[in-house]
């Protein structure tokens, strides 16, 4: 696996939020292997970390769950996004893409 | 916001466990499940993906931990864990578990018991409503030193006030109640009219005193005590309206107090008005001998109602000179009523403190040799996983436990303590009887035991988790050096030795300073002495006429009485010598006058006048009590009414003011001469008696035995100078003293059967209850300084067994290979020898530090005496020392092939 890496500190929630967002309701595993497809395979995710992750945006109502029937015909647990996490997910997007800006000039070449 | 919503969903959490667990486990499989079937497609077998799948997922237990953690608190979670789990290792060893608790027990109690004494006097308020206002309003000399009011003053500050809601005063004097039953002396409070509406305590039946009943005349009614109504009038409510006799006077019952009424421990058993017949030389600025308490206005302090009352004083100053040099000071009540035992309070409740310190650093030293049994179980437990801090965390609330457990114990000792603590005489401990466990002493216990409990567990428990596996696991079954937890007892057993020495030193200096009071040369020789106290009624025995016209002849009748009684008493078989004195030394200096010397110049103010301690005396008080006539001669009989005029001075007065030269043949007065009187205030007929100097007597200690002696002045009262009704007793006899009580009465009862003998004690009690303070204090302080000591030396020796126990095998090869037995137990007792030096050295530089705060409480001896510090560190390091040498020479004793097969 190499080139893969894990998922930097803080954005695991941030990432299931988008996810969920994009994807509309889905099981833990679902959201893991969305993930990781949407890394373009970069990003390996220690799956026993994403379920208190998704447990901690329960507790904060950015997401509830509810028991529903798989694609495989297997009773899975499934998360949808409320509309606090759908408030959530886009200011810890503003904010993220202040920092990335930010950060971007330092990284940058410098042009003196 | 969200940080609450996820605090209440965590504690919700916590109550539908099974459902949580049950659910996520079956999403992990579900999860699980799911990934293989993804890894299979891939082209894996059933045992590779499934293995695959596992790995990605960081195993499956790990995850419901980490799960389970979020879901609900794990704090909460733990401790109940925790506190099942330390109930389980306390029950699995009961005898560990006992000697626990019994330390904490009789620690945390010591604590709470001491705590709870001071919470009463220090910290609770007065048991009045808002009794932060109340102040104590006090008269003070130029030199601070706190003097009492004169009636006129007192009604001057009261009228004239604006920061005072009300001021009150009162004085307190025995009356007699006679009538029916027995005649009783009993103790009273005389109190302006709004002494009950300052403290703000109304009377349980029948009325307040008001205006009204200041007016002589109309003064003689009375309120009477719960406790002496209960006792004298079988509580009988009809007694209000009804008159009794006091001082062969009817007064009116009007009211009864409360039950538990205490004004701040003076003890009295009714309260009157105070009230003056016109012209009453009381009522004047001949006396000063008011008390009074103020409550504040809201907005006033004692600070700007000082500036207020010093501003009343200014200008009574300007009328009457004879003011001059004396101002008001106000302060707290409170403060007021426990300053005397404040500094010892706080000295104990820091050396129970200590005691508890001593007694965790054992605990601790306890629960490290535990600690090292437990080694190899807490590696196991880390090497397969478990978490450090949660350990430790374990370790911790066992010891915690372990000592909320104890608290609980040491409440009930409390309980059971603070009980006997009501016995206590006023005297040596104020508000005794208020004395109780409440919240703050409850709240007090609780933190002491938990913070104890975390005391002594957090350096085992710190060390146990501070294990590699590994090695641990390698040491095997043999006990093997854990240098670290060593140094660790060695330090706390250092720590004891010192807390310790801190403590012996406090105590020794207590004792010495007490020991130092026992050999003051009280002035006179106690032995077989029997005192009383006897008082006749005004009414009966002072012409009111003659006194308000400044005439000695108006105490003639009760000056033939107290003869009278001399006489009787002297002809009782077994009586060697028989007095009397208008107050007996150790009573404090009650009867203080300004002395007129007629060999120099008069000063322009009757307070630049000499102060003097004056006594009237009857019959041969000097002999019976057997102070030494220095020169010239004593009283006879010869001395009366019709004969010169005379006195007798002490040593120290003659040193005063003759420069030690013989005084007899000066002249005094103890009365101030007419030019330096308030013009009005004393018939224009006044002319104080002069007295001469017939001899000087050896100096008494009428104050206290820790105070120089004041100079004194007597006179005898068959020439009435200056007269008294109450008069002490004072009996020399041939054998036991309190034998001959019941002939007392007896023969008193024949001078006049209404006049009760009250305060019956041998003078020997009186000299010990003089001291009963400061030795309570040293006893004390005495008794946890030996249980520092025991608990010290305990320590030591348990670390010195266990490392004695520790080195076995070593010694036993050791004296395989020839090593003597001096040369082991050289080695054992180095490591004690270093641990009591650096205990002793850092006990020395404490109690250098911490022994000057016990300055106010000693006598005689200096806070750094060196022979104390130096014969208390001698003893503590050879206890210390024995401690080690005992289990230091038992390891040498030991059969080097036990030593050796030992595993």
């Amino acid at each position: 696996m190499a080139g893969q890496q894990g998922v930097p500190q803080g954005t695991l929630a941030l990432m299931v939020l988008k996810t969920l967002e994009a994807m509309g309701p889905l099981h833990g595993y679902g959201i893991a292997r969305r993930i990781e497809q949407t890394s373009g395979e970069l990003l390996s995710i220690n799956y026993g970390t994403l379920y208190p992750a998704l447990l901690k945006l329960e507790q904060e109502g950015a997401i509830t769950c509810g028991w529903g029937v798989s694609e495989h015909n297997r009773r899975a647990k499934y998360y949808r996004l409320t509309r606090a996490g759908r408030r959530q997910a886009g200011q810890e997007t503003r904010e993220w893409q202040q920092t990335a800006s930010i950060l971007a000039r330092f990284l940058a070449p410098s042009r003196s | 916001m969200r940080r609450l919503r996820v605090l209440a969903m965590r504690v919700l959490g916590l109550f539908d466990r099974d459902r949580g667990e049950r659910e996520f486990a079956e999403e992990l499989a579900g999860h699980l499940e799911m990934h293989v079937e993804d890894n299979m497609r891939a082209g894996m077998t059933y045992e590779e993906a499934r293995r695959a799948a596992l790995i990605r997922l960081g195993g499956v237990e790990q995850t419901r931990e980490i799960y389970r953690d979020r879901r609900r608190l794990p704090l909460a979670d733990m401790l109940v864990q925790d506190v099942r789990f330390g109930l389980r290792m306390m029950r699995r060893s009961p005898g560990f578990t006992s000697v626990v608790l019994l330390v904490v027990a009789l620690g945390v109690g010591a604590n709470t018991v001491m705590f709870s004494v001071v919470n009463t006097l220090l910290l609770r308020p007065l048991p009045y409503p808002h009794a932060s206002e109340l102040q104590l309003v006090q008269t003070v000399s130029e030199d601070g030193r706190a003097a009492a009011t004169a009636p006129p003053d007192f009604y001057e500050y009261r009228a004239r006030n604006h920061s005072l809601q009300s001021l009150a005063s009162f004085y307190s004097r025995p009356f007699d109640l006679t009538g029916a039953e027995e005649p009783e002396r009993i103790r009273v409070l005389i109190v302006s009219s709004e002494f009950l509406g300052t403290l703000r305590v109304p009377p349980a039946i029948g009325r307040e005193l008001g205006p009204a009943d200041e007016r002589w005349g109309d003064h003689r009614v009375v309120l009477l005590t719960d406790a002496f109504w209960r006792r004298r009038f079988g509580a009988d409510r009809a007694i209000l309206g009804r008159p009794i006799t006091l001082n062969a006077e009817p007064y009116t019952v009007v009211g009864v107090l409360p039950r538990g009424f205490s004004f701040v421990g003076l003890e009295a058993q009714a309260l009157v008005p105070m009230s003056f017949a016109p012209g009453d030389n009381l009522n004047s600025h001949n006396n000063y001998f008011l008390a009074m308490v103020g409550r504040l206005r809201s907005g006033a302090t004692a600070a700007t109602a000082k500036v207020d009352l010093n501003r009343i004083s200014a200008a009574i100053i300007a009328e009457h000179p004879e003011n001059r040099g004396t101002q008001i000071d106000v302060r707290s009540l409170q403060a007021a009523v426990v300053e005397g035992v404040k500094p010892a309070l706080l000295v104990l409740l820091g050396a129970v403190g200590f005691v508890l310190l001593i007694a965790c650093a054992n605990l601790a030293n306890l629960l490290l040799s535990r600690a090292a049994a437990r080694r190899r179980e807490i590696a196991l437990r880390i090497a397969i996983g478990a978490n450090r801090r949660r350990i430790l965390g374990q370790l911790l609330a066992e010891s915690v436990l372990l000592a909320v457990c104890g608290g609980a114990l040491a409440l009930g000792l409390a309980w059971m303590s603070v009980g006997a603590l009501g016995s206590f005489p006023q005297a040596m401990l104020p508000r005794t009887e208020d004395v109780r466990i409440d919240g703050a002493v409850l709240a007090y216990t609780a933190l002491v035991a938990v913070l104890t409990g975390v005391l002594f567990g957090l350096v085992p428990a710190w060390r146990s988790v501070d294990v590699e596996p590994g090695d641990a696991l390698k040491e095997g079954a043999r006990t093997g050096g854990d240098p670290r937890g060593n140094r660790a007892r060695a330090t706390l057993v250092a720590g004891e030795i010192a807390l310790a020495l801190v403590l012996l030193i406090g105590a020794g200096l207590m004792m010495k300073s007490l020991q130092a009071l026992a050999r003051v040369d009280a002035g006179f020789d106690a032995r077989r002495v029997l005192t009383a106290q006897l008082s006749v009624p005004r009414k009966k025995y002072v012409d009111e006429a003659l006194e308000r016209r400044f005439r000695p002849e108006a105490y003639a009748r009760s000056a033939r009485f107290f003869g009278d009684v001399v006489e009787q008493v002297r002809s009782m078989p077994g009586v060697a010598a028989v007095g009397a004195v208008s107050g007996l030394p150790l009573m404090g200096d009650v009867w203080g006058k300004n002395a007129t010397l007629y060999d120099r110049p008069l000063p322009s103010t009757v307070t630049e006048l000499p102060p003097i301690q004056y006594r009237v005396v009857a019959g041969d008080y000097f002999r019976a009590l057997g102070i030494p006539l220095l020169s010239g001669r004593a009283f006879t009989p010869a001395d009366t009414e019709g004969g010169a005029k005379v006195a007798l001075v002490s040593r120290e007065m003659a040193r005063r003011y003759w420069n030690r030269a013989d005084p007899v043949g000066q002249v005094i007065s103890v009365n101030p001469p007419i030019q330096l009187v308030p013009r009005g205030s004393v018939p224009p007929d006044y002319k104080p008696d002069r007295l001469t100097i017939i001899g000087a007597a050896g100096d008494v200690h009428y104050a206290a035995l820790s105070t120089t002696p004041s100079p004194v002045v007597y006179a005898p009262f068959a020439q009435g100078s200056e007269g008294t009704t109450t008069m002490f007793l004072v009996v020399r006899t041939e054998a036991d003293p309190l034998a001959m009580v019941p002939a007392l009465r007896e023969r008193i009862r024949q001078v006049d059967p209404d006049i009760p003998l009250s305060n019956v004690q041998t003078m020997e009690s009186r000299v010990s209850a003089s001291v009963a303070q400061p030795r309570l204090q040293a006893v004390v302080l005495g008794t946890f300084a030996g249980l520092a000591l025991l608990l010290a030396a305990v320590g030591i020796y348990g670390v010195m067994s266990y490392a004695a126990r520790q080195r076995r095998r070593e010694i036993g090869i050791r004296m395989a290979l020839g090593a003597g037995s001096r040369a082991i137990l050289t080695l054992l007792l180095g490591k004690g020898i270093a641990m009591v030096a650096v205990g002793v050295a850092a006990g020395l530089l404490g109690a250098v530090a911490l022994t000057r705060t016990l300055r106010t409480l000693l006598y005689g001896v200096s806070a750094t005496d060196p022979l104390v510090f130096a014969g208390i560190t001698v003893v503590l390091a050879a206890v210390a020392l024995l401690a080690a040498l005992l289990p230091a020479r038992r390891a040498t004793k030991l059969p080097p092939v036990l030593a050796l097969r030992e595993e």
